[in-house]
């Protein structure tokens, strides 16, 4: 084996070590950060198509808009054209008002939030913890409770207990993708 | 410059395992079909091997395997594999074959390497970078027959070929066409264009698309949707299309109004009332909306304006919003649907009463048809031996009456199928001489304290909740149990009925997940398990929970789910599953509470 290979060898492990690295730093980068282009890098929480995740996906957008009703307003407008994901709330769902009182964020819905949802666990859970990771990603927010056309919920679609406000739950995020 | 060459393929295998690979496992596509994840390809030593267990079932090869000589053998149609763990040689139909890598056993699974296997069987490989995917595919399949017909009403287009295919479908503007995508085939009958008068259809035309693709185009008289599946009894490719719900309309009259909502005549609806505030939803099934105009704002003094849009692909819904209780009643006519509009009747529906802070839903009028997916339980054979004696199983059929559950593309609904299902179970425990209480055994609507009370009290020894899942998609599917992760019998519980789950029913395993904030979880102070059998939205899926014989399926599985719990529990199982008596008449076996 002559000596070029060898150090084509080198080269190419060595390339790849770089990739790995600058792949793993894409994946953990923090949540939110600010540029010095005065834009917030945020969260928003979409699903992968066979509802088996949540996906965090990352949003660029000013700091004013980096509040509880910028960050809804960007779920809603859910996937880019480009981008696999979906988003697991019901089509038309709109967003009434949010407000966040002692680390609670309550956030009031339009009625197509239960009346055009598809039901299921799997369907409910993804929905509520969309919005729920969406929001706590916010210093300011711990817990979620979901309003919908003005009223408090027992339940959204007859699995989850919403009566008390929600945490986020990670355990349904796919943490790399 | 064979060693460089070598490593060059193994970076771009790594880079394509780092960028795609890492995060969840490789997905393995056969014929276009997604494989479970059990299948996922593994990278030893720079090359790829699949688990050729796993793979067995999935893409139809049989499979012998000696631990003792460590000799695999593959059969699939006519050819045949010999390969041995660690060995670099193969036989092919008694040909010696060299391996670039040897099958391995790693982690008691049969790795064999990819490449060998493909060339091998003749499948074709195709990686898919963007979205980590592993495509195989049967080389020669040929697109024999193109057919537009009507089913019910719709329009039905199939695309018949010699074997399972790999196909994408899209809906095109301009002018409105489907078009259909199959790909590694070749055209088996002459390419051109015919005219069709099949409902939406106007015209069909097929063609080569490039040297493996199959595209078959359908235009529309208007923009429909579609469920695309892989046709039932032979191979290939059908499409079934909506029906289009081309306008709305409203008319004052005497007493109140009238809606129009044009559409075919075979299109299924089903009228609904909301309160709080009151609303008044009609769903059309199998339909896709086309009419322009999807708000009428009246502001009258019964009705405040009608909306309509698409609830799922294959739903159009409309809601009334209206100013208070109102009598609607609605009609098929030749050329739609006509719902009218008046006061209410008293005392009709005033006296509904309304769960407190849960909207409450009736059914005002509902299109009744003889029901064949849901025929009468059949009997059960009493066990010799009670083996479930002074056991108490709680079964909880979720949703009910006024909550429909989810709802399947052809308009099933979550709350029958999960009934129907746990009738059988019930049946099936009470002929081992289990005591089953049911949180419902018929058509009603339980509120979530009720459903868990006798659970809560600690009285029984399961509480079962039975649900079908859903998701705004149509790829989600599969089987998956929920449990309380403070409770460790639960724990049990869940894996055992999720075991028996798959074992049954063979659907894609989601898994047992733990959750703190499902209602009959929390509440529940004995082992409780939630299972979702399968996915209602789902059209594969739907079309099996709409037959008897999956249902009793499921129904068995549970049963031996609980069997299995309670043997690894307290040492005692359930014993075989008792037998359904063909002709039921006088061993029925019945609930011993209501």
């Amino acid at each position: 084996m002559g000596k070029v290979t060898r150090k084509a060898l080198v080269g190419l492990i060595f390339l790849l070590v770089i990739i790995v690295i600058w792949a793993l730093v894409q994946r953990s980068g923090p949540s939110s950060v600010s540029t010095g282009l005065s834009q917030t890098e945020v969260l928003i929480y979409l699903a992968t198509r066979d509802g088996t995740s949540l996906v965090p996906v990352k949003r660029t957008i000013s700091p004013e808009q980096a509040s509880p009703q910028g960050l809804i307003e960007e779920l809603l407008k859910g996937p880019r054209p480009d981008e696999p994901w979906v988003l697991p709330l019901p089509a038309g769902t709109r967003m009434h008002s949010v407000a966040v009182v002692d680390g609670v964020a309550y956030v009031d819905f339009s009625a197509e939030m239960i009346e055009f949802h598809p039901g299921g666990t799997t369907g409910e859970l993804l929905t509520v913890y969309a919005v729920v990771n969406t929001l706590a990603q916010l210093p300011e927010v711990e817990q979620v409770q979901i309003f919908v056309g003005g009223r408090e919920l027992e339940t959204l679609m007859g699995h989850l207990d919403l009566r008390t406000p929600l945490e986020p739950d990670f355990s349904l995020v796919l943490e790399e993708h | 410059m064979r060693t460089g060459r070598a490593a060059l393929v193994l970076a771009v295998i790594l880079l394509f395992f780092i960028l795609g690979g890492l995060a969840s496992a490789t997905q393995v596509y056969f014929n276009g079909r997604a494989l479970s994840s059990d299948v996922a390809p593994v990278v030893v030593d720079g090359h790829v091997l699949l688990p050729v267990r796993s793979l067995a079932s999935a893409i139809g090869l049989s499979l012998s395997w000696e631990p003792g000589a460590g000799r695999i053998e593959i059969q699939r149609q006519d050819k045949q594999i010999v390969m041995h763990i660690d060995s670099r040689e193969a036989q092919l139909n008694g040909e010696t074959r060299p391996l670039r890598a040897a099958p391995r056993l790693k982690d008691d699974r049969i790795l064999v390497p990819l490449t060998f296997l493909a060339e091998a069987l003749e499948l074709t490989i195709r990686w898919d970078v963007e979205t980590a995917a592993l495509h195989l595919s049967d080389t020669t399949i040929v697109v024999s027959e193109v057919v537009l017909t009507e089913e019910e009403g719709r329009t039905r287009l199939d695309v018949l070929t010699n074997a399972p295919v790999a196909y994408d479908t899209i809906l095109l503007a301009d002018p409105h066409r489907i078009v259909v995508d199959v790909h590694g085939a070749k055209l088996g009958l002459s390419p051109g264009e015919q005219p069709a008068q099949a409902g939406v259809a106007r015209c069909l035309r097929v063609g080569q698309f490039g040297p493996d693709i199959v595209r078959v185009v359908v235009e529309l008289n208007a923009p429909v949707g579609y469920e695309a599946f892989a046709r039932e009894d032979e191979p290939g490719v059908a499409l079934l299309l909506n029906h289009a719900v081309d306008s709305l309309s409203w008319r004052d009259t005497d007493v109140g109004g009238e809606l129009f909502i044009a559409v075919p005549p075979h299109a299924p609806y089903e009228i609904w009332r909301l309160v709080e505030p009151d609303r008044v939803v009609i769903d059309v099934f199998h339909a896709s909306l086309n009419a322009k105009d999807r708000i009428i704002l009246l502001e009258g003094e019964l009705i405040k304006q009608v909306r309509a849009s698409q609830f799922l692909p294959n739903v159009v819904r409309v809601v009334l919003d209206v100013n208070g209780p109102v009598e609607a009643k609605a009609s098929r006519q030749e050329e739609g649907v006509c719902i009218q509009l008046g006061p209410p009747m008293p005392p009709a529906v005033d006296d509904l009463e309304v769960a407190e802070g849960e909207p409450a839903k009736e059914p005002v009028a509902l299109v009744k048809e003889p029901d064949p997916d849901f025929p009468s339980l059949p009997g059960v054979k009493e066990a010799a031996e009670k083996t479930g004696k002074g056991l108490l199983i709680i079964l909880d059929p979720g949703h009910g009456g006024l909550d429909p559950g989810a709802l399947g593309p052809s308009g099933s609904k979550e709350k029958d199928v999960v009934l129907d299902i746990s009738l059988r179970l019930r049946d099936l425990l009470v002929a081992v001489g289990c005591e089953v209480h049911m949180t419902r055994d018929e058509d009603r609507y339980v509120e979530f304290p009720e459903r868990v009370r006798l659970a809560k009290e600690g009285k029984g020894d399961i509480f079962l909740s039975i649900h079908a899942n859903a998701f705004r998609f149509q790829e989600a599917c599969g089987t998956e149990t929920f449990y309380h992760p403070d409770k460790q019998s639960s724990r049990l519980l869940a894996e055992a009925l999720q075991a028996s789950l798959m074992e049954e029913l063979g659907r894609t395993d989601r898994g047992v997940k733990t959750r703190r904030d499902l209602y009959v979880l929390r509440e529940s102070s004995i082992p409780t398990a939630l299972v979702e059998v399968a996915f209602i939205n789902h059209p594969d899926e739907e079309r099996l929970l709409l037959n008897p014989e999956f249902r009793q399926r499921c129904a068995r599985a549970l049963f031996q789910g609980l069997s299995r719990y309670f043997q690894q529990r307290a040492g005692r199982s359930l014993g075989p599953v008792p037998e359904i008596v063909e002709d039921a008449g006088d061993t029925v076996a019945t609930t011993s509470e209501g």
